[in-house]
């Protein structure tokens, strides 16, 4: 087959993301894309235009176990978690036990959680700015992303569907230090939209030695202590990209 | 760049530097629709729940190949999950279990969600492409659906719409291109 004519080459690519090629056909294929540079950027243009058709089908939570299992799989090398590192999970299991099913089971997770590889990775800067990300989900769907953009002060909170919530709360959005010291207010989150949110020296300072933040349910405009006072129905891993200070 | 990708982006990005709880935070925004994914193909949870964990093992290996500039996370994500799971049911349906799979295809999505279109949480490639959707011929646009959406093979959407198989290879191919100027790209 003439892998050189690029109309050709186009159709092949468009049955191949659709899945019609035939078992030989596209085990043939597939051979070819390693090493066939046009071939792989049409398959990846035909997988850019096609993949949306199944982000329509609802989403099915899987069973823990799947997660488990992969869990064991990827079972690292890595350093041992350090005593500091396992007292600050400890407050934040504290924290978590007193509040939503939800919470307790995040808990339990985090607690099995590997330890995180601080790593420095290069970052095509361009495609890439934010240095500190997280994506809060429930049982089936992300419902915030947060990215930090520590050269602008500036955090991006974008809320994806709307949480439930009452008419006189507000989420609150916390820092959770790995040293144990209490969490730090970094906002009130929107129930729908995006905001920027600024972000002061100590916040970034904060941002830095944090490698989980949750979110409880405050009156509106926000806990009057200072500290959390509600339940925590949200928490997440805070992702470091240029590891940290 | 859409903040969920930007955020998908930099988690690949640490699962390409070997950090565990990336994979873990990715796995918890995308699982769920992949494994739903998963389900439309192979029709069986155990299946599913096997693909899914064989999923996130390459894209711990390969999340390194990920390249930003040639696709949205989602993209090669669910490519990913997609082409397991074809490679699977074509597995099973050479392995003689055709006859389970084609009973089972009953219930794959065929029919345009046409509230797509008006939902405000849809991003607007979505809202893109099911236009493009509609403006095909209804065959055509079921066709390309049964076999993106349920990993139908050519023969087994011509028994499934009660068509010939060349009408069927006809309505895809044309269907495609016409998707592709109606996108412009």
């Amino acid at each position: 087959m003439n892998y050189d004519n690029p109309e050709l080459l186009d159709r092949l690519a468009a049955e191949y993301v659709v899945g019609t090629l035939r078992a030989g056909a596209r085990r043939r294929f597939e051979s070819m894309l390693a090493g066939h540079i046009p071939l792989r950027r049409a398959v990846q243009r035909w997988e850019q235009r096609l993949f949306e058709l199944s982000m329509q089908i609802p989403p099915v939570q899987p069973p823990r176990e799947v997660w488990t299992s992969i869990e064991a799989r990827i079972a690292p090398s890595q350093a041992p978690q350090s005593s500091k590192a396992n007292s600050s999970l400890r407050t934040w299991q504290a924290i978590a036990a007193s509040v939503a099913a939800l919470a307790v089971i995040l808990g339990t997770l985090l607690v099995t959680r590997e330890p995180e590889v601080r790593v420095q990775v290069k970052v095509e800067k361009q495609a890439v700015e934010s240095a500190h990300t997280a994506i809060v989900a429930d049982a089936t769907a992300p419902l915030w992303i947060l990215n930090a953009y520590p050269q602008s002060s500036e955090l991006h909170v974008q809320s994806l569907r709307p949480a439930a919530l009452a008419e006189n709360q507000s989420f609150e959005l916390w820092l959770l230090p790995d040293s144990g010291a209490p969490p730090i207010s970094m906002g009130l989150l929107p129930r729908t939209g995006t905001v920027v949110l600024p972000i002061s020296a100590g916040q970034l300072r904060a941002l830095n030695e944090a490698s989980k933040i949750a979110i409880s349910i405050e009156p509106a405009g926000g806990s009057p202590t200072g500290a959390p006072t509600g339940p925590i129905p949200y928490t997440a891993a805070l992702l470091h990209l240029r590891g940290r200070a | 760049m859409d903040p969920l990708d930007e955020a998908r982006t930099l988690l690949l990005q640490r699962c390409a530097s070997g950090d565990s709880a990336a994979l873990r935070t990715l796995y918890d925004s995308v699982a769920p629709q992949l494994f739903a994914v998963l389900l439309r193909i192979l029709h069986r949870r155990d299946l599913a729940e096997e693909a899914l964990q064989e999923v996130f093992m390459s894209v711990w290996r390969n999340a390194s190949s990920y390249r930003p500039g040639r696709g949205s996370p989602m993209a090669w994500l669910s490519s990913i999950a997609r082409y397991r799971a074809l490679d699977i049911r074509r597995k099973l349906q050479s392995d003689r279990f055709s006859v389970e799979m084609t009973a089972m295809v009953e219930d794959t999505v065929a029919a345009p969600d046409t509230d797509l279109v008006d939902k405000a949480d849809v991003s607007s490639g979505a809202r893109r492409l099911e236009e493009c959707m509609q403006a095909l011929s209804p065959q055509q646009g079921q066709a390309i659906r049964l076999a993106f959406i349920g990993g139908l093979t050519h023969e087994e959407v011509a028994v499934r719409i009660g068509s010939p198989v060349g009408t069927v290879k006809s309505w895809v191919r044309r269907g495609l291109q016409a998707l592709k100027s109606c996108l412009g790209s």
